[in-house]
């Protein structure tokens, strides 16, 4: 059941009546409601895998309870590590198991080994890189008692399983939202109105741009040998918009149903290509995966702190988990190891945190430096999504070096990008008014959450109106959310 | 809550009038044709209506369009000749509900499926159809998604073109009239006559591929026997033509469906599938379409099948 689907359409307006209408009365029917209506959502994906979901909550509960009754620490250690090991085991499995049997088979083979690992057939569960990030996160807090663990197993399933976070993050933590879902939850309307634009904002950020941005991208991107270099830096231009609205999009989707319901989730983007470097690029992109990184794996590892050796080292390791969750391809290595490498200048002469706030705050316009240092920040971006896009680092090698040649002084033919649903300039004007409308609204949480507010109601409805048609309009070929895979 | 309902409500039903409102410049509300293939179903049911009865009906796909001589069979029956077929993307119940509006008391059916014809056909062919000739929206309902995204996605899509079309003054695009699949390649019968490409390629002869399942229209056609012997119609089955090199490719195939036919269908079968076959070369570029040449040997079969089965002394 897609976001973007007539079937959850239907979905969220039935869970809401019932959410508020029958259940009201009692948050424990509530919370089951909610439950059951998660379940059913990700049975809708694939059924088989409801039962390892259910496997990996009851785990953590079970897991999280014994850590903290323990009384010896190596007890704890050991409820700790039994967790993080069977939750990884799935994740090791499910994602990763082909990609080492293969890279490894290949490794022995260039020493002249012969090895064959048997692959298994196994389809990727729905979110399971983002729910089992959950789950860890709630013993990690246990084990280092920021949280003590919860009694109801109701509640704890409902922070691993709410619906609008379930196969795509954000990747929630158990300070933050288990406290929502164990509290009596009253209908806000300003909440639910801002949740409803949220959603507005999201979809057309889905359906306009990244759905018609796929369509270029993947066009330009499958057939790279053939075009210009000026085309394929067009490719990179569209699956960077590609990548942002998509997965940005779903969580504007997934932050605004949410609010619907009364609980407010982690905010996950906050205007990343208007970033001034690439440490605050990091600030803004996926920023519930990011901070999991920082809090449960760069920090223990000793963060910034130790010598420069040791933050180098620290840096890497987490650019290269964090590219790694990702997927199991060595372009997505590739993809954290760029990072890194675009970060540490930044961390070693301790200019990491220069940027903290949104760019121009107050202003309608940056100023010239800021200006140049986004410009230089997005390009450095997009070259590093060539990557992260690419099928192989080959692939991805031979696509830029089809950029730095003569024919990226050639104009993108017409005939070289027909064949998408919408005309190719079309999509370009879209995405112009796309930024421009982001660079508008980048105080607020979401670009549009401000827009209208001082208007007429009719003006505001014509606004509202008007994204309502363009999304009907503009729909492309639906597309399968990026960030499902992972 | 109250407020924040009816804010929805409200919203949501100035979205759907704005949708409706767009859609009915797209829509017409008479049969306005166009210059495609499909067009033609216009003149197709004119001929049908001004056409008295007893009258011999063809029903079927692209195997009826370009495998008949309507006038031919007229002449030698005696009997007048309506050929409905068109396409085989309308499906079977898209084409029997056809049939069912244009038959009169007293008429002679011809239903000739393709062997893998779809019950349901494809959904935008159909609304092509509903769009060129409005009545043909009653041979088909929409389920409830088809019906969401046609209101709110295509037609608001294709409308939109349209209306800007009209606001500036421009003539969309007409079709090209000199090709095989056009309007102006029928002649007044529905048959399609226009000269064909001399050497066509015939690449749909390699890399076939037609695997056996029971016919899905079964029960569909049966229903139809039904009706037509409570409206006092003849309905004959007749099998569409099949170039000769796929035919002893997939012989066993078309056996089985045959023998699924022979035992299960209520209607009359007037012929063989390998009465239907033909050599390769007097086909054009797919597996049911024949070229001039084609139509007139399938033609005469087709009489001389009627004669056999005292057709029109009945």
């Amino acid at each position: 059941m897609l976001f973007n689907s007539l079937n959850f359409a239907l979905f969220v307006p039935v869970v809401f009546v019932f959410y508020w209408f029958v259940t009201n009365k009692s948050l424990t029917l509530q919370n089951i409601l909610l439950l059951v209506s998660s379940y059913f959502f990700y049975a809708c994906w694939d059924y088989r895998f409801l039962f390892l979901l259910i496997f990996s909550t009851f785990l953590d509960f079970y897991t999280g309870r014994k850590i903290y009754t323990a009384k010896r620490p190596s007890n704890k250690r050991f409820w700790l590590w039994l967790s993080v090991g069977i939750n990884l085991g799935f994740l090791g499995v499910f994602k990763y198991y082909n990609f080492f049997a293969g890279s490894f088979t290949e490794l022995l083979s260039q020493f002249g080994v012969r090895a064959s690992f048997t692959t298994i057939n196994v389809i990727l569960p729905v979110g399971i890189s983002f729910y089992t990030f959950h789950g860890l996160s709630y013993v990690f807090d246990i084990y280092h008692k920021r949280i003590i663990p919860v009694k109801n197993f109701i509640d704890y399933s409902v922070f691993v399983s709410f619906f609008p976070l379930l196969v795509a993050g954000p990747i929630e933590r158990a300070t933050h939202l288990l406290p929502q879902i164990q509290q009596r939850r009253t209908f806000d309307y300003t909440k639910a109105v801002n949740g409803l634009k949220q959603i507005l904002w999201g979809l057309f950020k889905k359906i306009v741009i990244a759905d018609n941005c796929a369509e270029f991208a993947n066009m330009i991107f499958n057939n790279y040998p053939h075009y210009p270099g000026s085309t394929l830096v067009l490719g990179a231009l569209f699956f960077t918009f590609q990548i942002y609205c998509d997965f940005s999009g779903y969580s504007d989707i997934a932050l605004g149903v949410a609010r619907l319901f009364g609980i407010e989730l982690l905010r996950n983007f906050a205007y990343p290509y208007f970033s001034r470097d690439i440490a605050e690029f990091w600030r803004r992109w996926h920023i519930s995966l990011s901070s999991w990184f920082k809090d449960y794996l760069y920090i223990p590892l000793g963060g910034s702190r130790g010598n420069t050796w040791s933050r180098i080292r620290n840096t890497f390791i987490i650019f290269l988990v964090s590219g790694f969750w990702h997927g199991a391809n060595w372009t997505f290595l590739a993809w954290g190891a760029l990072n890194a490498i675009y970060f540490i200048p930044l961390l070693l002469s301790n200019r990491n945190r220069t940027h903290i706030e949104i760019v121009a705050k107050g202003k309608l316009l940056p100023t010239l430096k800021d200006g140049l240092n986004i410009l230089v920040t997005f390009a450095l971006t997009v070259f590093a999504w060539i990557f992260f896009r690419s099928d192989s680092i080959t692939a991805a090698f031979h696509y830029i070096k089809g950029i730095f040649s003569r024919s990226l002084f050639v104009l993108p033919t017409g005939d070289s990008l027909a064949g998408g649903t919408s005309n190719v300039v079309t999509i370009i004007l879209l995405t112009v008014i796309f930024i421009v409308i982001e660079w508008l609204g980048r105080e607020q949480q979401f670009a549009i959450a401000a827009t209208g507010k001082v208007w007429l109601k009719p003006f505001r409805w014509v606004f509202y109106l008007t994204i309502v048609i363009s999304i009907f309009y503009f729909s492309g070929i639906q597309q399968q959310f990026v960030y499902f895979q992972f | 809550m109250k407020k924040f309902i009816t804010g929805i409500c409200l919203f949501a039903l100035v979205v759907v009038v704005t949708a409706y409102i767009c859609n009915r410049n797209y829509y017409p509300a008479k049969a306005k044709g166009n210059d495609g293939y499909l067009g033609v179903i216009v003149d197709k049911h004119n001929f049908a209506d001004k056409t008295k009865s007893p009258r011999i009906i063809f029903c079927g796909g692209s195997n009826i369009a370009f495998g008949i001589d309507s006038k031919r069979i007229a002449d030698s029956t005696g009997i007048p000749v309506v050929n409905l077929g068109l396409h085989g993307s309308l499906g079977l119940d898209y084409m029997i509900n056809e049939v069912k509006h244009v038959a009169r008391p007293s008429d002679i059916i011809i239903i000739s499926p393709e062997y893998k014809l779809s019950v349901e056909g494809d959904h935008r062919m159909k609304k092509e159809a509903q769009r060129i000739f409005p009545q043909a929206g009653s041979y088909f309902s929409p389920n409830f998604r088809q019906f969401m995204n046609d209101f709110f996605i295509e037609d608001l899509q294709k409308n939109f073109s349209v209306t800007l079309a009209k606001l500036f003054n421009r003539k969309p695009k007409g079709f090209p009239a000199n090709v095989v699949y056009s309007r102006t390649s029928f002649n007044e019968y529905g048959d399609v006559v226009r000269n064909f490409d001399k050497n066509p390629s015939h690449k749909f002869l390699k890399n076939y591929d037609m695997t056996y399942a029971y016919f899905p229209g079964m029960e569909l056609l049966n229903s139809f026997k039904t009706y037509a012997n409570e409206n006092n119609i003849r309905v004959y089955f007749l099998y569409p033509c099949f170039p000769e090199s796929l035919y002893k490719q997939k012989l066993s195939v078309i056996n089985a469906f045959n023998r699924d036919f022979e035992s299960d269908l209520k209607i009359k079968l007037l012929n063989k599938p390998a009465d239907a076959v033909f050599p390769d070369s007097l086909f054009y570029d797919t597996e049911y379409h024949l070229i001039p040449k084609g139509r007139e040997l399938r033609t005469d079969k087709i009489i001389k099948l009627f004669r056999d089965a005292y057709l029109y002394n009945n």
